[in-house]
């Protein structure tokens, strides 16, 4: 809508319908003024309204126990908390709030949807189950501290880290036990496993490095892993010692009379 | 010749038997040889198996008679002499049938290896029999001749027993009873003889030693010893046999003469006869009736000197 103007030598009835427009278009039909404003001239209008907003051009700001009063021309600033909330103005007319990159939130409970931290404590409100999905890693000499370990497979996988325990490592149940890979990883694994005790029982392992003996070994033992004079009688396999176990072997024949030799015993030499 | 130590236990061990050992068992040889022997002598009333014996004497000659004077010494008849055969011995040999040698029958010694080995036959018999034949063969008359016999003037000796069990003499030594023949009885009995000497045969009564048993294999092949009947029946069996049929000059024979091979077993059985030509007697009946014989006179002498024998071959 440009400014009416009437040139000089414009005709009255321009002039007529300039101002007739003026007073239809540019200054509008009086009666579809709001009700809410009394005042009959548009300076009256104006003033009326002028009051109007410089009255209410006031708003307050609260924290919810404590309020301040924003006035006409005055400022209101918005500063984030150190680690909290950041404020930025910026072109035009804007006003930017965001999180701080290393967020602070004082507070003893946050909850972010059904997550809630409290305190050092990190929970699910719908779920007995608080999924990590990805990598955890405690850094070195923290300490993970657990009652119970599960796995999505078949087996909680350490790599080829060590476990290390002052303490006791137990299996329980029936079928419980260790099983040994091997050097390659197949189907075939070697299992410890405990017949089931009837007292408290204590297998000491020797201060020797070797093979473990087992009863279906073959091979294995050797003569030093026996103590000296400690074979007895009673471990000799029946029909068990030939004369190649004999230390200088020596011969004794039986011959019957006509020199045909029926038996021959054999027994270790001085 | 292979004479073994056999081996027996002691201490744990087995050792071979010392000769003490071993000359024990083959005392036992005679032992169980005398219980029952193979070459076994008997009193028969005659014919016996062994040589006959004559004992001689001198009866008186046949008398002489004549009706005018007395008969001369030189038409009167010598003395004779009366010969008496004695053939009341007879051998019986049962041999028997003993246990062959398995291979394992008889005792273990230790071998020239070392090794332990079982004897054969020949060995038990160097070992053992024939040593224990060399004893019953010998002229004496000791325990170790068990089983054997021998002769004794007595019906009883002691160690021994009488063979017939009657005090039947094998042999009796008779000469002319010169004290039985008178002048006056003429015509005497020609034959008045007197007893001399009376032999009896007599058997060597055994003694049961007391030897340390051997070991042997059984059937297993194992050692063990003999019980001592086991190896008495053993030692038994083979002596046995041995006396009687050893291919080897050790079988036992008894033989009766004046001469002959083996030893003599006991006292000679001496045929004495007096030696003298005749006591020409002479009586008269009647004056038709002279007489004369002649008794036997003279000294004692030796017709022969028999001995029972015993001899291996």
């Amino acid at each position: 809508m440009a400014a009416r103007t009437i040139a000089q030598t414009d005709t009255l009835e321009t002039f007529r319908t300039q101002f007739n427009a003026l007073s239809s278009s540019d200054f509008g039909d009086i009666a579809t003024l709001d009700s809410n404003i009394t005042a009959t001239s548009v300076i009256g209008a104006v003033n009326e309204l002028y009051a109007s907003i410089a009255g209410s051009l006031a708003f307050n700001i609260t924290d919810g126990s404590n309020t301040q009063t924003i006035s006409n021309a005055q400022t209101m600033t918005i500063n984030g908390t150190a680690n909290q909330v950041t404020a930025t103005v910026s072109a035009t007319d804007t006003l930017t709030l965001g999180l701080a990159s290393n967020l602070t939130v004082s507070g003893t409970t946050h909850a972010l949807g059904t997550i809630a931290i409290s305190g050092n404590t990190i929970s699910s409100s719908n779920s007995t189950t608080l999924t990590v999905d990805d990598n955890l890693s405690l850094p070195a000499g923290k300490t993970f501290t657990a009652d119970t370990i599960s796995s999505n497979n078949a087996y909680v996988d350490f790599g080829a880290k060590n476990l290390s325990t002052s303490g006791y490592f137990y299996t329980s149940a029936a079928s419980g036990g260790i099983f040994f890979e091997g050097a390659t990883a197949n189907d075939f694994e070697t299992k410890i496993v405990a017949t089931d005790p009837t007292a408290d029982r204590t297998i000491t392992l020797p201060d020797a490095s070797g093979t473990l003996l087992v009863s279906g070994g073959t091979g294995t033992v050797t003569g030093t892993t026996i103590a000296n004079d400690t074979v007895t009688e009673a471990n000799m396999a029946d029909d068990a010692i030939g004369q190649d176990q004999l230390k200088s072997v020596v011969t004794l024949q039986i011959v019957n009379s006509s020199g045909t030799v029926v038996k021959t015993m054999y027994g270790a030499g001085a | 010749m292979a004479v073994r130590k056999p081996l027996y236990y002691t201490s744990g061990n087995l050792k071979e038997m010392d000769t003490t050992m071993v000359n024990q068992i083959v005392d036992q040889c005679v032992y169980q040889y005398s219980l029952a022997p193979s070459v076994a002598l008997s009193v028969v009333g005659s014919s016996g198996t062994l040589a006959a014996i004559n004992d001689t004497r001198k009866s008186a000659g046949a008398q002489s008679t004549s009706a005018s004077s007395f008969p001369g010494e030189g038409t009167t008849q010598e003395p004779q002499t009366v010969t008496v055969s004695y053939d009341k011995v007879t051998e019986t040999r049962t041999a028997g049938s003993p246990t062959s040698d398995t291979g394992k029958t008889w005792p273990i010694y230790y071998n020239s290896s070392g090794n332990i080995q079982a004897m054969n036959l020949t060995d038990v018999k160097d070992t053992f029999l024939h040593p224990a034949i060399d004893l019953l063969a010998s002229g004496s008359t000791g325990t170790q001749q068990g089983g054997t016999y021998h002769v004794s003037t007595s019906a009883s000796v002691s160690g021994s027993t009488e063979v017939s069990g009657a005090s039947t003499a094998i042999f009796v030594d008779t000469r002319a009873d010169t004290g039985a023949y008178a002048a006056g009885s003429i015509p005497e009995t020609q034959d008045q003889p007197t007893t001399i000497t009376s032999y009896y045969l007599h058997r060597v009564t055994g003694s049961q030693i007391t030897y340390t048993e051997p070991y042997f294999l059984d059937g297993s092949n194992n050692i063990k010893e003999y019980t001592t009947a086991a190896f008495d029946a053993l030692l038994a069996e083979w002596i046995k046999y041995t006396a009687v049929s050893s291919s080897d000059g050790y079988s036992l024979a008894y033989n009766i003469g004046a001469s002959g091979s083996g030893n003599t077993r006991g006292s000679g059985m001496v045929d004495t006869i007096l030696d003298g030509s005749g006591d020409y007697q002479t009586r008269q009946v009647n004056n038709d009736d002279y007489r004369a014989q002649e008794f036997p006179n003279g000294s004692v002498t030796t017709a022969a000197t028999y001995y029972l024998r015993i001899a291996k071959s």
